[in-house]
């Protein structure tokens, strides 16, 4: 307990710590979790594509 | 009068206890503002945002077209008016500057609607209800729609799109 409380005051006694934290760890997050997000897209599925122009 | 400099080393210092515990009381609230912003889409019944295909203009439009031309019965300036069955796929097409088709629906009836954009970012509202989704090129956004009420409602582009945006009006006359 008294370990936590000491990394977290001294996470918050650093500027760069902070910055880091707050722009860089979210900046990589969103950056990666969109080009995953956007690439993992599927092209709509044959069978849907097929009812729709097949005329069934 | 400019401001002062501030005292030389202040960089070092340790941070005032109460700005701490901002900081501190700041970062949880924003982690639970993002978890309830994922959590909403079961909580509040959302469509899941990953209901989404890649497709092309040219091939949204054919899929369009060939479902249009199923379920159309009528025109109305010049737009297909069509009335998909219940429990069917449903298709919307926003161009510069119109959403096509009409569409009459039933109330109760669920119905999966396939929105995609031929040219730029558009929103896909509808009005007074006040639904918003925002629609990219080159994507098909699946939305899941049970209509719960009766009457018109105009569908209209909440994203601006050009000078014709304003008039990016259609309809959707849900009977009973």
């Amino acid at each position: 307990m008294q370990e936590q409380a000491g990394f977290v005051e001294k996470l918050l006694d650093n500027p760069i710590g902070l910055l880091i934290l707050s722009n860089v760890v979210f900046f990589t997050v969103y950056i990666l979790w969109g080009l995953v997000k956007i690439e993992t897209i599927a092209p709509i599925p044959t069978a849907l594509k097929e009812i729709i122009l097949g005329g069934k | 009068m400019a401001l002062l400099s501030p005292e030389k080393g202040w960089w070092n210092k340790s941070i005032a206890k109460d700005e701490k515990t901002w900081i501190v009381f700041a970062t949880v609230v924003a982690l639970s503002l993002f978890t309830l912003m994922v959590g909403w889409h079961l909580i509040g019944k959302q469509n899941p945002s990953f209901l989404v295909y890649s497709t092309s203009p040219d091939e949204f439009y054919k899929l369009a077209h060939a479902n249009w031309e199923k379920y159309k019965v009528g025109e109305e300036g010049g737009m297909p008016v069509v009335k998909p069955p219940a429990d069917s796929d449903v298709f919307l097409v926003g161009t510069t500057w119109r959403w096509e088709p009409v569409l009459v629906l039933k109330k109760g009836a669920s119905y999966r609607f396939h929105i995609s954009s031929l040219d730029l970012l558009h929103g896909f509202s509808i009005q007074p209800v006040n639904m918003n989704f925002k629609i990219h090129p080159g994507y098909d956004y699946v939305l899941t729609f049970k209509p719960t009420s009766s009457g018109d409602f105009r569908v209209i582009c909440n994203e601006y799109c050009g000078p014709g945006h304003h008039t990016m009006i259609s309809k959707i006359t849900v009977e009973e």
